[in-house]
């Protein structure tokens, strides 16, 4: 009976959002339509509680942006299918094609700009150069570290002109400068002669004197590295946060929960990149 | 033939920019509804449906019909956002419910007689056992059929009607005590 009755209520219930009365239920289960009402008036009730659920449309909006932005960087990324280490050398290669033409002056000329200005692509360009032609990862860390500051000035200089069609963007670029850096780090800490050294040497044979002496010293190099990297990180951490801070403050209404977002964002890849390298295992 | 549905679900997973936007425009206030009902938080309500939509922009490409309707493939990200949002905030029984549901159109009193009866219908949804609010959840405020909300749990239809069933006589049993 009980299931029988579980039926009849389903029923009824997708006759109302089709559209029927509650009435039309009734009259068509006239058996059990005294047990029934009482439900349906309580489950038109919930469907009319609910409908009223509404998100806002500013809310909505910024959704909107932000995956457009995203569809916007997978159809870039489907663009470009060369491997990233090619792609990074093509583009330094043709950048330095571009700054012998356009002179040094322009590149220097170019550390301030903004997204939409003629100078941004330069920027960019001359940021891949100086990625391609180091082949120091905790140098690269730290270029990483000096990019993603780069991306937090953009968003706090785009903010001031009452722009947010690039925050998230630009937020998302600065994410993976940080998550780059921890990469930066993994590999320095993976190829250091420790770190190999028990995927070459064979268990049984303890490793010569002059081996433990010079894994000691890297030990000591990758130790200092991280905490270098630790401080750098933590110090960019505080500076960019206040910036976009202060930027969040004097922003327009409209502008806010997009860079609320960035700060969320940032935060969390701060945090999670200083967490990583803090408790990066000790060689 | 193919449904106008599984169409632009096919050319989303292609890539085309359009046709997810198609599906955002389609599934949006539904999947916000659900989370709401679900938390009774819009600020949570909010960020969970920002995170379910970004998350299936970056699994759509792996989406195949045959495994799962994309509706219930849609609600059941949502599904484990919520679940795993609960799961770290341990906030299952110490929810904070947002007092002030929009009510849209009407006159200003029935307006305020409508946001009254919300907000009561909210205090006893939450006191449902968490399966039964599930349902109502996607039944009533995703509008989920009751195949595509078994489906988006893992359960089977009867196990959705009669949790249906349960959670409906359950909260006119709370009504009627309340009177």
């Amino acid at each position: 009976m009980a299931e029988n009755v579980q039926n009849i209520l389903n029923n009824c219930i997708e006759r109302i959002f089709k559209g029927e009365t509650i009435e039309d239920c009734l009259k068509a289960y006239p058996k059990q339509a005294h047990e029934l009402e009482p439900l349906l008036r309580i489950s038109s009730a919930v469907m009319q509680s609910s409908s009223a659920i509404q998100p806002t449309s500013e809310f909505k909006d910024r959704v909107r942006s932000q995956l457009q932005e995203m569809l916007y960087v997978k159809a870039e990324q489907k663009r470009a299918k060369v491997p990233i280490w090619h792609r990074r050398w093509a583009v330094a290669l043709a950048s330095i094609l571009i700054i012998f033409i356009a002179g040094i002056g322009t590149v220097a000329a170019s550390v301030n700009a903004l997204p939409g200005q003629t100078l941004y692509p330069v920027k960019l360009a001359s940021e891949e150069i100086r990625l391609g032609l180091t082949f120091s990862d905790v140098e690269e860390a730290k270029l990483h570290i000096q990019f993603a500051e780069r991306r937090t000035a953009e968003i706090v200089g785009i903010a001031s002109q009452g722009r947010d069609d690039k925050v998230f963007l630009l937020a998302e670029q600065a994410d993976s400068h940080i998550s780059e850096v921890e990469k930066s780090i993994e590999i320095e800490l993976e190829t250091t002669p420790q770190a190999m050294a028990p995927k070459l040497a064979s268990p049984s044979q303890p490793p010569a004197p002059f081996m433990s002496e010079r894994a000691e010293s890297y030990e000591e190099t990758a130790k200092d590295d991280r905490s270098e990297m630790v401080i750098m990180l933590s110090h960019s951490r505080t500076i960019n946060l206040d910036k976009l801070q202060a930027a969040l403050d004097k922003a327009p209404k409209e502008l806010k929960p997009s860079l609320e977002q960035a700060i969320k964002n940032l935060t969390r890849n701060y945090d999670e990149a200083i967490s990583i390298i803090e408790g990066s295992p000790s060689l | 033939m193919m449904s106008i549905e599984k169409e632009v679900v096919t050319q989303a997973v292609k890539g085309d920019g359009k046709a997810f936007a198609q599906l955002y425009e389609e599934h949006f206030d539904k999947i916000y509804r659900y989370i709401y009902l679900r938390l009774g938080n819009r600020t949570e309500a909010e960020d969970l449906t920002q995170e379910v939509f970004v998350k299936a922009l970056e699994a759509i490409g792996s989406y195949k019909w045959r495994d799962l309707p994309f509706t219930s493939w849609l609600f059941r990200i949502a599904h484990n956002q919520v679940i795993d949002y609960l799961r770290k905030e341990s906030k299952q029984e110490k929810q904070c419910w947002d007092d002030n549901i929009r009510i849209n159109g009407s006159s200003p009193e029935a307006i305020a007689e409508r946001e009254l009866e919300a907000e009561e219908l909210n205090e006893n949804i939450k006191k449902l056992s968490p399966a039964q609010r599930e349902v109502i959840s996607l039944r009533f405020g995703a509008e989920l059929s009751i195949a595509e909300a078994a489906k988006t749990l893992g359960k089977s239809t009867g196990t959705v009607k009669a949790l249906q069933y349960n959670a409906v006589v359950a909260l006119r049993k709370m009504m009627v005590d309340e009177e």
